[in-house]
């Protein structure tokens, strides 16, 4: 039961922290119940920016059928960690004291943003997050207020590969999404593509 | 009293990008402190919401109209 936590202590001590937490998703990968995976959301945005206060921690995971399964299912996942004392609460598996989301990925992009995360070392624990330029055009593509603050967050930072960047836009055809998107947020940086293209 | 607005902003500016380069490890306590935080808030609120009416504050135990945007 290495998610247990002892009803006595204060909160501070019960709350697993969030390396902890990664250390328990690498166990999960280790014991063969999670393929490929890597953090989203504002877990992984702190890596690039100003930390954030956030509710959950999203884990995006390779799910593959099974021989013989039609659907995919999150079953083992939940299994596993009830089993070692996480406790479900609506869509959430809570760890310590954080919930945690599993998701699969909804889109060709997160696929790609799972496939091609960057491993960071976070005292000393191996942990797969996205990539910056991942994660603000899944910004874009999701398109929540929040998420257009992010994308803000982002290239005001200056933490992003144009190229890089570019290439996925490109990729996955939000080109046309991130030019409105620049007009309505960045007025004077699409007055010099229009400078640009005259010249 | 005089407000120099762009001395705060400045000054806000060079805070947030302290902050930005810090190193993830330290980030990451930053969350779990937030979280901790975001927990008390959330029990005392609740604690309020349970007293009787005319104990409470104004506004006490009531749902925000536009809640704090979190992931």
């Amino acid at each position: 039961m290495w998610l247990n936590q002892t009803p006595t202590q204060p909160a501070h001590i019960v709350g697993m922290a969030l390396t902890e937490i990664f250390a328990a998703i690498n166990r999960m990968q280790t014991d063969g119940v999670i393929d490929r995976y890597a953090i989203g959301g504002a877990v992984a945005a702190t890596l690039y920016l100003e930390p954030v206060a956030t509710l959950d921690v999203e884990v995006f995971v390779a799910l593959q059928l099974l021989p013989g399964q039609l659907l995919l299912s999150s079953r083992p996942i939940y299994d596993y960690l009830t089993d070692r004392g996480a406790r479900v609460e609506g869509q959430y598996l809570v760890i310590g004291s954080w919930p945690v989301q599993f998701l699969p990925a909804p889109s060709p992009l997160v696929e790609e943003a799972i496939l091609e995360a960057r491993q960071v070392d976070v005292g000393g624990e191996p942990v797969r997050i996205f990539t910056a330029e991942h994660l603000a055009v899944i910004a874009l593509e999701v398109g929540r207020a929040k998420d257009k603050a992010r994308l803000v967050q982002f290239v005001e930072a200056g933490v992003l590969d144009a190229l890089r960047f570019d290439d996925i836009l490109s990729r996955h055809g939000l080109r046309d999404r991130w030019r409105q998107f620049e007009r309505e947020f960045f007025r004077d940086r699409e007055r010099i593509h229009e400078d640009e293209n005259r010249s | 009293m005089t407000f120099d607005m762009q001395a705060i902003l400045e000054s806000k500016r060079i805070y947030r990008r302290r902050l930005t380069e810090l190193p993830y490890v330290e980030k990451l306590k930053l969350l779990d402190q937030l979280r901790e935080r975001s927990e008390i808030l959330a029990a005392s609120r609740a604690q309020l919401s349970n007293k009787p009416a005319q104990q409470q504050s104004v506004g006490a135990g009531q749902p925000t109209r536009w809640p704090a945007p979190t992931d």
